[in-house]
């Protein structure tokens, strides 16, 4: 049996969509249970579990005092309030609204992330890969992002003032259509930006990790010791680039969070 | 490196359109709507069970927080006003003080003013009626001696004239010469 390497890289960094593991169709969609919707049901999972878990004492008392895991989750939370919602949406009863979901953006991602990097998941039927490198999930996200946009615009402004903000006030007439034109286009590529990069990220670190372990095998005509230290170097870089790629998982999860809040606070307060 | 490029971009051979082809555009549509799906349900679970107790209790500390160090100016704000009180009537006191000791100053400084004054008109009175009793125990002794210059003269001039004259005759002229030697 001869698999390219591009075909053992393509293996992990994308979905296993000729091996469902549940084959399900509905109205002409795939909705088959593939390891990618595993991976993001084990995050979710795992998330939704941890969360409860740490923030088990506040349900019992509101003034309980933090402890272990729960602080972390009240760092999480006051940091996403504090230095993404509030300088971005603004205070007060946009900040109530907008934060839990900002906050389940970050941490969410995050989660899938890390779980992505987690080798051991290899061991779990259709696991090992990270949901969060493939676009059709990072595109689903984004489209809430989109509608999340057009929900603030249309619940500060109304219906019709969030459609007129697109043009900005005191624009000559002889412009405005090209302004609308750029409006409309960057409304819909703020999404797309978000999708594209998220994806991008989140496979380009696997598949420099993948193919840094192919080094040997790319090597092949090499003899075996050079081979074997090819592997050892291989080893050690990609202990490095795993350590970068925790770093990438927290830097994408926290800029598509900022981002997110960027735009819903630009459909909030359109004049900044 | 480079030979890695080449194979990844070679892909998985002639009949699939290459691996970044088909990361790009493979069909999948059914994740989007699963993790459309798994979003909200974790979004609504996370905000029922954690996000919406923690912010609660965030915000009731934040609240305890706040009027914990309101009722701490508050408490700094009434103790400076009875410091200040404190001072206040220290203050006062301190006049008053002063006020009494002024007064207190005054008031001997008048008595000793008024017992010099009485003092002085007592010594006066004094030294007036030492002068009156001077002046009568001057009188009296200028009268005795006067007596006893008549009696002596009277007899020194019976002796000398021994003549018996009439002792109150003899008298009553001395007397007449002595009031006319006064006059």
């Amino acid at each position: 049996m001869h698999e390219s390497l591009g075909d053992i890289i393509l293996h992990h960094v994308t979905n296993g969509l000729d091996h469902p593991l549940v084959s399900l169709h509905f109205w002409g969609i795939d909705f088959s249970i593939t390891k990618h919707v595993v991976m993001l049901w084990i995050s979710a999972f795992l998330l939704t579990s941890i969360a409860i878990l740490a923030t088990r004492r506040y349900r019992k008392n509101i003034d309980a005092q933090p402890r272990g895991l729960s602080q972390i989750f009240e760092m999480l939370i006051e940091f996403i309030r504090d230095e993404i919602v509030k300088p971005n949406i603004g205070t007060g009863k946009e900040a109530r609204l907008w934060t839990p979901m900002l906050t389940t953006f970050f941490a969410f991602i995050l989660t899938c992330n890390f779980i992505g990097l987690i080798p051991f998941f290899d061991f779990v039927p259709g696991g090992s890969s990270t949901v969060t490198g493939n676009l059709y999930m990072t595109g689903a996200l984004a489209v809430i992002t989109f509608l999340a946009i057009i929900t603030a615009g249309v619940m500060k402004h109304g219906f019709i003032g969030h459609w007129k903000n697109l043009a900005p006030h005191g624009v000559p007439i002889a412009v405005l259509p090209l302004i609308i034109v750029i409006e409309v286009f960057g409304m819909f590529l703020r999404p797309i930006v978000l999708m594209v990069r998220l994806g991008a990220n989140m496979t380009a670190g696997h598949i420099g990790m993948i193919a840094i372990f192919a080094l040997p095998m790319i090597l092949s005509q090499l003899p075996q010791g050079a081979q074997l230290g090819v592997g050892f170097v291989a080893v050690l870089l990609n202990t490095g680039i795993f350590f970068l790629e925790i770093i990438v998982s927290l830097v994408q999860a926290y800029v598509f969070t900022l981002l997110s809040s960027v735009f819903i606070g630009m459909a909030i307060n359109p004049e900044h | 490196m480079l030979p890695a490029v080449m194979i990844f971009a070679s892909g998985g051979g002639g009949e699939s359109e290459g691996w970044l082809g088909r990361w790009l555009l493979s069909y999948d549509f059914g994740l989007s709507i699963w993790s459309i799906i798994t979003f909200f349900v974790v979004l609504a679970v996370l905000r029922w069970k954690a996000w919406g107790p923690l912010t609660a209790a965030l915000d009731a500390r934040e609240k305890s927080i706040k009027e914990s160090l309101e009722a701490a100016d508050r408490a700094k704000a009434d103790a400076d006003k009875v410091s200040q009180d404190y001072d206040e009537m220290i203050r006062k006191a301190r006049i008053e003080a002063q006020e009494i000791v002024a007064e207190a100053k005054k008031a001997g400084e008048k008595v000793k003013n008024d017992i010099e004054a009485k003092a002085s008109s007592q010594a006066d009175v004094i030294v007036q009626q030492a002068k009156v009793q001077i002046e009568n125990e001057k009188t009296a002794a200028l009268k005795e001696i006067k007596t006893l210059v008549v009696d002596f003269s009277l007899d020194v001039a019976g002796k000398l004239i021994e003549k018996n004259l009439d002792a109150d005759d003899n008298h009553k002229f001395v007397e007449q010469t002595l009031t006319k030697f006064e006059g």
